[in-house]
């Protein structure tokens, strides 16, 4: 579904990625790990389309990704339809006055009837535990229900990939291990999940594959999951733990 | 719950996105401008003296610009700053840029130059395209906060100084957020939107609501190091060979002026 | 004081919010008339003067010597115009309805008032300037020419993007956290009293005496008002950092500003040969 291939980003001359290639089928779970700055956020952004590399080829469901093919806005429409991002900051992700207008964001602009719209932003209201939030404006929430938020308005428009960049980040253990069940229920459901991390302990079974980015922006593993965390020598050596 | 779990079958409608890119490039130009300007090194020994002389320079020549009515004088002070441009800075956007702006005040002048007033619309084309120019030219080889620094010795109060050095800091910040925002809304734009303005407004609004809280933040944070409402800068100014050099061209250019630009 | 640092930074910043106009181009709002809603008059009068000296000096389109004028025009005139047309308006009524009708006007009609100071500016330039064979030196069209030329497209595109930004966005404000917003107390700090005074004595002075080019004038307003030079354009270097080229192609977006463009020269031509056929009939 995705194939990546020998693609190279550089900010102002400054490598943040440097020549990886990667294979990635319906369905995966697949976490992004690497120390800080090795271009794990660079990454998400380059498979959502935010920024394009500067060289190599990013191909989709078999259609190439880049400058020209994204500026055809029907292409581009149905591309970001098929791939949710949420952001590592969820606090600008959010621009609508109330959380239920954030979450109709996307299915409103498919053309749903109100009818559908609703019942596709209860669904989300209640499978992210914030039906209490419905009428609050984004802006005010703390930083969790925020991140609930963000991850709701992202499945309302049903995309087939969710990328996430740390969504574990400062939010209670709680959440975290709400957001453990939440992600493995997705991915059950058939969605491919990808998704830079740095907690370990919360996210137990929900990956079944991990790719480590080294700091000098490359990748140096791309195993099962759970043989790259019990290889504790391994990501000691790559300032992992 | 059953539509999460299969795939829609969705074809999306027309509907004009355009302005989406185009905030999202604004933004990031911005950023980037900010990062460069702030982080300016010079290794040319010239450029890296104190900007006090430079920025002198440049505020004559605009003035001298503005005030001459005479061809002569505006096109020998154009093709200086050219060489400037060329043979020191060594930045051809700068020449690209004062050029599209000079073309655009002459597309403007049009219906004037038919009516008759040909030269003095030629002088004006070359004054926007020398003045562009010449700022771009301190822009593009001082470090910004210098800039603003520089503003000391014509006796601005330093709190003023310290208010533009934290604008631009709070220009820089708001602006990472606003583009972040900005690229969520174009990613979550997979169909049609009819409410552009709304969504625009709430990130201005969202910006506006952000400021405040940095501001009072920014507020606390003085008061607990002790911020008494007196800010000083410190800036000491050492004659060097390279002030002399733009001294000299600082005379020049009067005495241009005064022979022939008058 | 951190206040006006960000209260500035807020005003440069709304300044470069594009807002999709129809026939595919876009617009932008000045943002006076919202701060000065928001803030208070004073504070917005300080902050987009600070914004306008940032974006003349650093975000390099050689609108130094314009600060005068602009700053006269966007940080004075518009700012007191809207906050007394809003609380004008407004009165003491609680309703919401009417809140937002005056927002939306004080943001409509102080931007086609700053607008009209501008042409006025212009337009007293050929009476001021010229040279010995009495043909204007600096911005060439009479009062007669500059007034349409800046009115017309503020009153039809431009004052309606300012009016909807400024309403929407004070209505979202004022959902979100209404306690912010200035009550008007603050109106009546007297310190600020002597910079206004200072401005008001400065600006048109500064105005006068510089008397530059035309290009240099409405360094915002009036190449933004005939839709003339593009954004990425008017931010002439490219470090191309951040985004590699985001927007590759936008043909039909440079189509927009040559259309743009012609028709803001037809319009100045024609509002030209009108008064001078009319001039000529009257001899
Ligand atoms: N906007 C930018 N401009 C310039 N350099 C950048 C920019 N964003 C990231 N970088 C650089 O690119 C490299 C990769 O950054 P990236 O954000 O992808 O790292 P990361 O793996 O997500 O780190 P973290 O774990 O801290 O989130 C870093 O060296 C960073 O400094
Ligand atoms: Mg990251």
């Amino acid at each position: 579904m995705i194939e990546i291939n020998n693609i190279t980003f550089e900010y102002n001359g400054l490598k943040a990625i440097d020549n990886i290639s990667i294979k990635i089928e319906k369905g995966e779970s697949i976490a992004i790990i690497g120390p800080n700055g090795s271009g794990k956020s660079t990454f998400l952004k380059i498979l959502n389309a935010l920024i394009f590399p500067s060289s190599g080829d990013y191909i989709f469901n078999g259609e190439k990704i880049t400058p020209s093919s994204m500026n055809n806005q029907i292409f581009s429409k149905k591309f970001h339809k098929k791939i949710g991002f949420v952001f590592q900051n969820s606090d600008s992700q959010l621009f609508c006055s109330s959380v239920y207008d954030e979450i109709a964001f996307g299915p409103r602009q498919m053309g749903l009837s109100e009818i559908d719209v609703k019942r596709r932003c209860e669904d989300c209201l209640r499978l992210l535990n914030i039906e209490d939030l419905k009428d609050r404006v984004p802006f005010n929430l703390s930083g969790g229900e925020k991140k609930r938020v963000a991850i709701a308005c992202v499945l309302s428009s049903n995309p087939e990939v969710i990328v996430l960049d740390e969504p574990m980040n400062g939010l209670d253990p709680r959440t975290k291990r709400f957001f453990r069940e939440l992600l493995i229920k997705l991915n059950q459901s058939g969605k491919t999940v990808i998704c830079a991390t740095h907690d370990f302990e919360y996210v137990k079974d929900v990956f079944k594959r991990a790719i480590v980015f080294s700091k000098n922006h490359r990748i140096i593993r791309d195993d099962h999951y759970d043989k790259v965390i019990n290889d504790s020598v391994f990501l000691f050596e790559n300032n992992i733990i | 719950m059953d539509w999460l779990f299969k795939e829609d079958d969705y074809v999306p409608v027309k509907d004009n996105s355009r302005y989406l890119g185009k905030n999202i490039f604004i933004f990031s130009e911005i950023i980037s401008k900010i990062i460069n300007g702030v982080n300016l090194r010079q290794s040319n020994s010239i450029l890296s003296a104190n900007p006090l002389m430079r920025f002198i320079l440049l505020i004559s020549t605009i003035i001298l610009l503005s005030l001459s009515t005479k061809v002569t004088f505006v096109l020998l002070t154009d093709v200086l700053i050219v060489f400037t441009v060329l043979a020191i800075v060594k930045n051809n956007h700068i020449l690209k840029a004062a050029f599209t702006f000079a073309s655009f005040t002459l597309i403007m002048l049009i219906p004037s130059i038919l009516n008759g007033n040909k030269l003095n619309a030629i002088i004006i084309v070359l004054k926007v395209f020398g003045d562009i120019c010449s700022v771009s030219i301190l822009t593009s080889t001082t470090p910004w906060n210098d800039i603003i620094k520089v503003l000391k010795f014509f006796l601005v109060p330093d709190i003023f100084i310290f208010v533009l050095e934290n604008t631009l800091r709070f220009i820089y910040l708001l602006s990472n957020i606003s583009f972040e925002t900005l690229c969520a809304l174009k990613l979550r734009s997979i169909g049609k939107n009819n409410k552009k303005y709304t969504n625009m407004s709430s990130i201005i609004g969202n910006m506006f609501l952000k400021s405040k809280n940095m501001s009072e933040e920014m507020y606390y944070a003085m008061e607990c190091r002790g911020f008494t409402g007196e800010y000083e800068i410190k800036t000491r100014f050492h004659f060097s060979i390279a002030d002399l050099l733009f001294a000299t061209l600082i005379v020049v250019v009067f005495i241009f002026y005064f022979t022939m630009g008058r | 004081m951190p206040l006006l640092s960000v209260g500035a930074a807020f005003s440069f910043l709304i300044m470069m919010f594009n807002l999709p106009l129809p026939g595919g181009t876009t617009g932008h709002a000045v943002g006076a008339a919202l701060i000065a809603i928001l803030l208070g008059p004073y504070a917005a009068c300080i902050s987009v003067t600070i914004a306008l000296v940032i974006q003349a000096i650093f975000f390099g389109d050689g609108g130094i010597l314009a600060i005068g004028a602009n700053t006269f025009n966007m940080a004075f005139v518009m700012p007191f115009v809207a906050y007394f047309l809003f609380n004008f308006i407004k009165g003491n009524s609680q309703s919401k309805k009417r809140t937002y009708l005056a927002a939306f006007i004080a943001g409509y009609v102080s931007l086609n008032i700053a607008a009209l100071f501008t042409a006025i500016e212009f337009g007293i330039q050929p009476l001021l300037f010229k040279d010995a064979s009495g043909l204007p030196l600096y911005c060439p069209y009479p009062v007669s020419v500059a007034i349409p030329a800046m009115l017309v497209p503020h009153m039809l595109v431009a004052g309606f993007v300012e009016g909807f930004v400024t309403v929407l966005v004070y209505g979202y404000i004022n959902k979100t956290s209404p306690d912010i917003i200035d009550k008007g107390e603050n109106f009546k700090t007297k310190p600020l009293y002597g910079l206004l005074a200072a401005m008001i004595v400065l600006c048109p002075i500064g105005l006068l005496a510089t008397g530059t080019a035309w290009g240099e004038w409405g360094s915002d307003e009036i190449r933004e008002l005939i839709g003339f030079i593009p954004k990425a354009m008017e931010n002439g270097f490219n470090f191309n950092s951040l985004m590699p080229d985001y927007t590759i192609s936008n043909i039909p977006e440079v189509a927009g500003y040559i259309i743009s463009a012609v028709s803001g020269i037809i319009l100045i031509f024609i509002t030209f040969k009108f008064i001078n056929s009319f001039k000529r009939s009257s001899e």
